[in-house]
């Protein structure tokens, strides 16, 4: 449906000259541009911007969808660790339902996300990179890059261990203050629904 | 561009293991210098390891709960950054669906040929709007279908396919011995053991098929065996049951005396060409193979058995039948084989290749 509408929407008469013309003007001009952002752009601060994303069991509601996507960034872990990590923060989000989070990892550790129904994104693991280090590195800031721009995230966390930093905790904790105060949201009971 | 020709398989996402197998299928019949590397948007990828290929994951649409706009966006910028780290001479995607972004990622990186490998067998009516993008691909490869004169899907239609023999991993003569096949599975060494794999539990709960499955069997003194595939939702939790685990589970069918499986293109293929004696149990819930014409054509050509739902007391008869006469009928499967498409399947996907090397310049896709 939205596909076709989209296809719709693309062969209107005017998109062409909308998108060629209109746009850049109103782009390139100061006024024309703020008037714009007051009148169309959305709220964008935490809790407002409303991301579609798995992101987890342990939270649900009507609004959870607004709940601020935070990225994990974890490699060079084994897999106990990995599940360790995952239990910490499934911990974490059970307790403030402030944050989804989505990982980024270098091991195939789904077994260990299923039962939290956390997303997993892999990157190629250090030690099967063929190419030169600096290269891995940029492999890896393409996918955090890839985080902001497609799951929209808030913040972006790297943990090397089990725990988080004490700094992201805090954070993460912090953002409950920062979140509307009338988001809809609640911690999930084990059978899916609200507690 | 390295000396040996390099293959990028990319699988799509799917309910059960169908599209990784069949890659891995033609993966298997290529010469053991070429490069061959999958991205898969299944949790299953890292089975291929047990074939010495290399992988990578991308969580499908399904996976992520993006809108699909946002990952097309996703999908098409991953693909792009794969094909140009991995540059492939062929990339070849295993789905019935390709996704858009694909096209631009492939128009990127023009000396890369393509290669849309898609079963026949859709259900009437369905699916059409995706075979216009077969101009995306440089050449459209079916793996054929035994059930196939019964296909009454939009493919039939199609008369650029380059159409091959059913597609299957492994061959009769890859099977292992019996007994090193129960012992492998951790399964006893004696009495008559059956093999119930009626999918993943993805697509929907199959618990009640399963159990029906299982009383009748074991009441008739044959031990149940269930799959356990790695990308199952959960595993049936049934009493009384032997779970296995392996891949490829194929490999160890000479373990199972008899099986009862849902009919999709992996399981329906490698039961009939395997030689197992086999109940098929159609999962008429997928959205567009149909599973059901494929179970009653196999039964109406006598290779196998085939019930829609072992429920409401249809298990007892239709076991029974299979243990009478499931062998013979696993035999005319056998004598009626035209044999595995893999192999030419792995040849038209490296004559490809040649062609990408000779002409680096030319564009790919169209």
């Amino acid at each position: 449906m939205q596909q076709r509408l989209a296809r719709w929407a693309r062969s209107a008469p005017g998109y062409r000259w909308a998108l060629t013309e209109v746009l850049p003007r109103v782009r390139s001009s100061a006024t024309l541009s703020d008037l714009a952002w007051r009148v169309f752009a959305p709220r964008h601060t935490a809790g407002h911007v409303d991301v579609p994303l798995h992101g987890g069991v342990h939270l649900t509601g009507p609004d959870v969808s607004r709940v601020p996507v935070v990225g994990v960034v974890a490699l060079g872990l084994d897999d106990e660790t990995l599940a360790a990590l995952m239990e910490r923060v499934a911990r974490l989000q059970r307790q403030l339902a402030s944050f989804r989070p989505v990982f980024v990892v270098d091991r195939p550790v789904f077994a260990a996300a299923r039962p939290h129904g956390y997303v997993l994104d892999l990157v190629v693991p250090r030690v099967e990179w063929l190419g030169e280090e600096g290269d891995y590195l940029l492999h890896v800031a393409s996918r955090v890059a890839a985080l902001r721009d497609h799951y929209q995230v808030w913040h972006v966390i790297l943990a090397d261990g089990p725990d988080l930093d004490p700094l992201d905790e805090a954070l993460l904790t912090h953002l409950v203050r920062r979140l509307p105060a009338d988001l809809d949201v609640r911690v999930a009971t084990v059978d899916g629904s609200a507690e | 561009m390295s000396a040996e020709p390099s293959v990028l398989l990319v699988s799509s996402n799917g309910a059960g293991m169908g599209h990784l197998t069949r890659l891995l299928a033609y993966a298997r019949r290529m010469p053991p210098g070429t490069r061959r590397h999958v991205l898969s948007l299944s949790q299953a990828a890292p089975v291929v390891t047990t074939e010495g290929l290399t992988w990578e994951y991308l969580p499908s649409q399904g996976a992520t709960g993006l809108r699909p706009a946002a990952w097309r966006a996703l999908f098409a910028e991953r693909l792009g950054e794969v094909l140009s780290r991995v540059d492939p001479d062929v990339l070849v995607f295993d789905g019935t669906h390709p996704y858009r972004g694909l096209d631009e990622a492939l128009a990127a990186h023009p000396r890369t040929r393509a290669v849309w490998s898609r079963r026949g067998m859709w259900k009437p009516g369905r699916n059409t709007d995706q075979l216009a993008k077969s101009t995306w691909f440089d050449e459209v490869l079916e793996p054929g279908d035994l059930a196939g004169a019964a296909d009454r899907g939009a493919t039939t239609a199609v008369e650029n396919a380059v159409r091959v023999r059913p597609v299957t991993l492994l061959d009769p003569q890859d099977l292992v011995p019996r007994e090193d096949a129960r012992e492998a599975l951790g399964l006893p060494p004696d009495g008559p053991l059956a093999l119930v794999s009626l999918g993943a539990g993805n697509i929907n709960d199959t618990d009640d098929e399963v159990g029906a499955a299982a009383a009748a069997l074991r009441a008739r003194g044959v031990g149940v065996c269930v799959t356990a595939p790695s990308i199952a939702a959960r595993a049936y939790a049934g009493e009384g049951v032997h779970l296995v685990r392996h891949f490829p589970l194929s490999e160890h069918f000479a373990a199972f005396d008899l099986m009862i499986a849902a009919a999709g293109y992996n399981s329906f293929h490698e039961a009939l060409r395997l030689g197992v004696p086999t109940l098929f149990v159609p999962n008429a819930d997928t959205s567009l193979d149909d599973q059901v014409t494929r179970s009653r054509y196999a039964a109406r050509a006598g290779w196998a058995f085939s019930v829609p739902t072992l429920t409401r007391g249809q298990a007892s008869a239709a076991v029974d039948e299979l243990l009478s006469d499931g062998e013979a009928a696993a035999r005319r499967a056998v004598r009626a084989d035209p044999g595995n498409g893999a192999r030419d399947a792995a040849d038209l996907i490296l004559q490809l290749a040649v062609r990408s090397r000779r002409a680096p310049t030319a564009a790919g896709a169209t």
